[in-house]
């Protein structure tokens, strides 16, 4: 009887899931063709939704984002460096990829929220730029649980370095960052 | 067995009967600070809603429709466009124009909406500010979900504090809002 109930206990356990974090997953879609899991997958998208403790993909990612040339324009900008200080006044630092991704792994970095954002990178002329976050993130590791394509009234837009394109222009990533033939 | 029956019976028609006793047409009055006087309603609440919108309104935290307490505003979450009859390329996204009459109003339903009877006995002054959740929850006095946002001494809370204490400290609200 209580062998019964207890494996009664563990079906019901065992089938309990989020089924909002499940829809949202499930709306992201399939990989990219000839881009497979990797550092340079699925640019633009909640990263932590997935690479986080309930959905559980490997490596586990605290925060992670992708940043573009302009609000208008989705062009992947790379080797921006992206600065975060968090609630403790620790200090981290990463650069993007030529997918514009860039990541910490729950191993490299547990931050403390809320943190405060900036983002530093070079034009093709002049000096470094910097950039600082409006407001400050709060507690999601994801920067495209806000960020959600374009902008909106309930959407910053993506990440962006610039208001409009430089003169001259970012350059254009290659386009076979990340593919795999 | 049917004796235990009979008792299930009984607590549920007292149960239900219970519900019957609710006027359907009352109205509770419920008060909140300084939209009283009409005349410096908005300018003293906006204040207190710029230290609200940015460190309880990011998208993540209380700038989500999903969230109870919900703050819109400039750097946040906007109230649905259609409603407020701008599109984002009038600027009304987060991080774009300032902040709306009508999120302001909105904002201010919200906080004050959290705890209706305390709020009224706040203003009334028959209880404490510090009672209310609303301060409780960013000072880690009660459990918070987004952690510690202020100490007791920072500008912050004492914006909020002055506010429900009925004068806004213009000095402190704006000292909290022009940090990064």
């Amino acid at each position: 009887m209580t062998g019964a109930l207890f494996l009664a206990l563990a079906a019901l356990l065992a089938g309990c899931g989020n089924p909002v974090v499940d829809d949202e997953i499930s709306a992201l879609g399939d990989e990219k063709p000839g881009v497979p899991p990797s550092e340079y997958h699925r640019p633009g998208q909640p990263c932590v939704l997935c690479h986080g403790p309930y959905e559980g993909a490997d490596p586990e990612l605290s925060l992670a984002g992708t940043i573009y040339a302009t609000a208008e324009e989705p062009v992947p900008i790379e080797g921006v460096r992206v600065l975060v200080t968090d609630s403790v006044g620790a200090k981290r630092e990463k650069r993007t990829n030529c997918a514009g991704n860039f990541f910490w792994t729950a191993e490299e970095y547990i931050p403390s929220f809320p943190l405060k954002v900036e983002i530093a990178f070079q034009s093709a002329s002049g000096p470094e730029r910097r950039a600082s976050m409006g407001s400050r993130i709060g507690r999601d590791g994801s920067c495209a649980g806000c960020h959600v394509g374009e902008r909106s009234d309930a959407s910053p837009g993506r990440v962006f370095c610039a208001p409009s394109q430089p003169t001259p222009p970012f350059p254009v990533p290659d386009a076979a960052c990340g593919v795999v033939r | 067995m049917n004796r235990a029956w009979f008792a299930l019976v009984l607590v549920t028609a007292r149960a239900l009967s219970g519900c019957s006793d609710v006027d359907e047409n009352a109205v509770t009055q419920v008060r909140c600070p300084t939209f009283d006087d009409e005349a410096t309603a908005f300018e003293d609440f906006r204040l207190v809603s710029t230290v609200l919108e940015k460190r309880c309104g990011m998208m993540d935290c209380h700038g989500s429709m999903a969230r109870p307490l919900r703050i819109f505003g400039s750097s946040g979450l906007r109230e649905p466009g259609v409603g407020n009859g701008l599109a984002a390329d009038a600027g009304y996204y987060p991080g774009g124009r300032a902040t709306t009459e009508r999120e302001l109003l909105d904002n201010h339903r919200s906080v004050c909406g959290l705890e209706p009877e305390l709020m009224t006995a706040v203003v009334e002054k028959q209880a404490e500010p510090v009672d209310l959740l609303l301060v409780q929850k960013p000072l880690l006095r009660e459990k918070h979900k987004g952690g510690r946002v202020f100490l007791p001494a920072d500008e912050g809370n004492v914006c909020i504090l002055s506010w429900l204490s009925g004068k806004v400290d213009e000095a402190a609200c704006t000292a909290e809002a022009a940090k990064p």
